[in-house]
């Protein structure tokens, strides 16, 4: 068992959590408390997604489908079917009138969110498909996979428009567009975080000192109060990095095994991460000082 | 049309087709000159396990051409003849049919093959370029594609009386082996093949993370998925990896020819769309580039990867061009063997060589080779705003081609990324 994702609401009032026991949960972002659990997958799910306006939720799962649930009708109002294997990774567009997502298929599908159809299929890799999204203006996807590979498309046409890659290519466990959308940081299971300028296809910044070689484990930026690099470790803590000088400056510890998921406020110093088997805790990190009273 | 006209246009067009000796005879614009408005490629598939290992070519060629009509926006029923270069597949010249037909292409376009092997791609623009110069068209269509994992090269079989001559024996053998006469008889080590193909891989990585091939591939839609990256280039070769490998051909001598320093087998389809200069401006129609020249040698059978050292001269001194004149070789890599020793004999320096890899990293679907040096090498032009591209390859069986095309595109500004 394990909690796979963790999203907090565009609006930072919502902390969204899905597992490995087939379910979605809604926390209070601040108090913790329980809000609501979203049951309908018949497999454990890998990931979560919220749209913008923070109505719906979008869900990945084993089952191969993707399932829409409604915030104010408090049920799934659609099941995207089409992946042929696990769906391992879910994202919507800026404008939430599609959605990207990725799997153990090796595609990258785009889904048009009104009609619950698939748009386009794009067989992006040749390993499962680890993490999809859209950069701030929807025009671009990034997807990166078992494969090693970093791709960037054109999100209308669907066409790839370059293809990063590290010398040895380990294994891409996640990639995200940076808040400016341009860069992309990307984590592998050499132990690495690297943030790449994806216009010149140069890697700028590296970051280590955390352990990633075997699961999937995000990487955030935290930008609420200066700008870091934070990211989920094997050794059950967390890590902090000044973004640009690479230091790493924090390490929270607490949790008592791999943490597998991560996020970062919207608008608050708060950090939520979740864990598995041994420690199946989400856990919310404040910096005390910066709370309004 | 009046007398003094048609007579005064009739020698326009005579003195186009034989002039043009010489770098600045060959830059001039004339409007009955033969260009290319259209030239891009499908993204290619690695043999049998690769994005187009279960698509047909017939299938192949209709998303290519439908994709085509849709971007360039093309009337399908001014195409005034289209001609497909293609090495195996059955009934080469009904499938092409079948395909334009299904791509929306109305059956008043007359549609052919052609087959030259390795050269077959530039054979289709030359077929089509020649067409128009002789004036009986003004627009066609020209196409290279392969599916070599659906179509494999058949074994070809003579009868005694014909094998009994020595060339002819030679000139069926099997490419592998031809790779090995090259080599042995020209001692091409196979740490120099290596070394080249090192070059190839690289490079063809390299543009690959640039984005450099998202200029030249037109995405095409089959069977609900959208292809647009080539699944053929491996990143991350190096020297080690590459002289790890073992020698494929071990029957033939010492070999040295291996899966790494070999063309890697693929499939794939190239499209380019030709007319006069004339009629291209007076419709709108981007000018890419214009069609020179070309030339065809044969050679001993038994080395038939020097091909490109009679072919290139050829076409050179057929239009009155030294090789400094050329901005951009596209040489095709058959293997390492022949590749290294016709660079060198040819002494051309690598640097204007397949400056993003060749087939040794991409591959080498053999009908579409032809048209996809064109693409690859007018976009590179385009790229670095330089003018002439000379395409060659060897040919199974014992040939040579070669052809001259100059840029007309400006550099683009505001790419996608």
């Amino acid at each position: 068992m394990a909690i796979s994702s963790l999203k907090f609401s565009p609006d930072g009032s919502l902390l969204a959590s899905s597992a490995a026991d087939k379910l979605v949960k809604l926390w209070d972002a601040y108090t913790g408390e329980i809000i609501k659990t979203f049951q309908g997958h018949s497999e454990g799910i890998n990931d979560i997604a919220w749209s913008s306006d923070g109505e719906y939720l979008a869900s990945a799962s084993d089952d191969k489908n993707i399932i829409l649930w409604s915030l104010e009708v408090n049920a799934a109002v659609k099941t995207l079917k089409g992946h042929t294997n696990f769906v391992f990774c879910v994202n919507y567009n800026p404008q939430s009138n599609l959605l990207v997502s990725g799997g153990y298929d090796e595609t990258v599908r785009v889904w048009d969110v009104a009609r619950g159809k698939s748009m386009k299929v794009l067989p992006a890799h040749s390993d499962p498909v680890t993490a999809v999204s859209f950069n701030h203006d929807g025009t671009l996807i990034v997807s990166c996979a078992m494969d090693g590979l970093i791709r960037i498309w054109d999100a209308e046409s669907g066409q790839c428009l370059k293809t990063l890659v590290d010398d040895d290519n380990p294994i891409c466990s996640h990639v995200k567009f940076s808040p400016n959308s341009r860069f992309v940081l990307a984590a592998t299971q050499d132990s690495t975080l690297r943030l790449w300028n994806y216009q010149n296809s140069r890697c700028v910044k590296t970051y280590t000192g955390h352990t990633n070689r075997t699961y999937c484990l995000p990487a955030c930026f935290s930008t609420t109060n200066g700008q870091f690099v934070v990211s989920g470790s094997e050794d059950a803590k967390v890590y902090i990095w000044d973004l640009q000088s690479r230091e790493l400056l924090q390490v929270l510890e607490g949790h008592r095994d791999v943490i597998l998921a991560l996020a970062t406020h919207p608008t608050r110093n708060i950090i939520a991460s979740a864990s598995m088997e041994k420690d199946l805790t989400i856990r919310l990190w404040l910096d005390e000082s910066s709370i309004p009273t | 049309m009046s007398i003094r006209s048609r007579i005064s246009s009739l020698a326009m067009r005579s003195a186009s087709t034989q002039a043009g000796r010489g770098l600045s005879a060959i830059l001039q614009k004339n409007p009955h000159d033969v260009v290319i408005t259209f030239a891009k490629r499908t993204a290619m598939g690695r043999t049998k396990k690769g994005q187009f290992k279960d698509v047909p070519v017939d299938e192949m060629m209709q998303s290519l051409f439908k994709a085509t009509l849709e971007k360039t926006r093309l009337d399908p029923a001014k195409i005034e003849d289209i001609c497909v270069g293609t090495c195996h597949p059955p009934s080469p010249t009904y499938v092409s049919r079948a395909a334009a037909l299904a791509a929306g292409i109305p059956p008043e376009v007359p549609i052919s093959s052609v087959n030259r092997l390795c050269s077959s791609g530039l054979m289709a623009i030359r077929n089509i370029a020649q067409a128009i110069q002789s004036g009986e068209i003004t627009l066609g269509v020209a196409v290279g594609v392969e599916n070599m994992t659906l179509n494999p090269r058949p074994t070809p079989v003579v009868t005694e009386a014909v094998d009994k001559q020595a060339q002819a024996h030679d000139c069926i053998q099997p490419m592998g082996w031809t790779s090995e006469m090259v080599a042995q008889t020209y001692k091409v080590s196979r740490q120099k093949q290596d070394e080249y193909a090192l070059i190839s891989h690289t490079r063809a990585s390299e543009a690959s993370t640039r984005g450099i091939f998202a200029e030249e591939i037109i995405p095409v839609e089959i069977r609900g998925s959208v292809i647009s990256v080539d699944d053929t280039i491996r990143p991350g070769v190096t020297m080690e990896s590459l002289s790890s490998l073992k020698p494929v051909f071990p029957d033939w001598g010492a070999a040295s020819t291996t899966a790494g320093n070999a063309s890697g087998i693929g499939d794939g389809a190239a499209l380019c769309i030709l007319t006069t200069r004339e009629r291209a401006e007076s419709e709108g129609m981007e000018i890419l580039g214009k069609w020179v020249g070309s030339a065809v040698v044969g050679v001993e059978p038994r080395f038939m990867g020097i091909g490109p050292v009679a072919a290139v001269p050829k076409v050179l001194s057929q239009f009155g061009l030294s090789k400094e004149d050329i901005d951009i070789y596209e040489i095709n890599e058959a293997f390492a063997s022949q590749f290294a020793y016709c660079v060198e004999e040819l002494n051309i320096p690598m640097d204007k060589i397949n400056p993003n890899g060749g087939a040794i990293a991409v591959t080498h679907p053999l009908g579409m080779t032809g048209v996809r040096q064109v693409v690859t090498g007018l976009a590179e032009l385009r790229r670095r705003d330089a003018k002439l591209l000379c395409t060659s390859m060897c040919i199974g069986s014992g040939m040579g081609a070669a052809g001259i095309f100059v840029n007309e595109a400006r550099p683009l500004h505001g790419a996608k990324l």
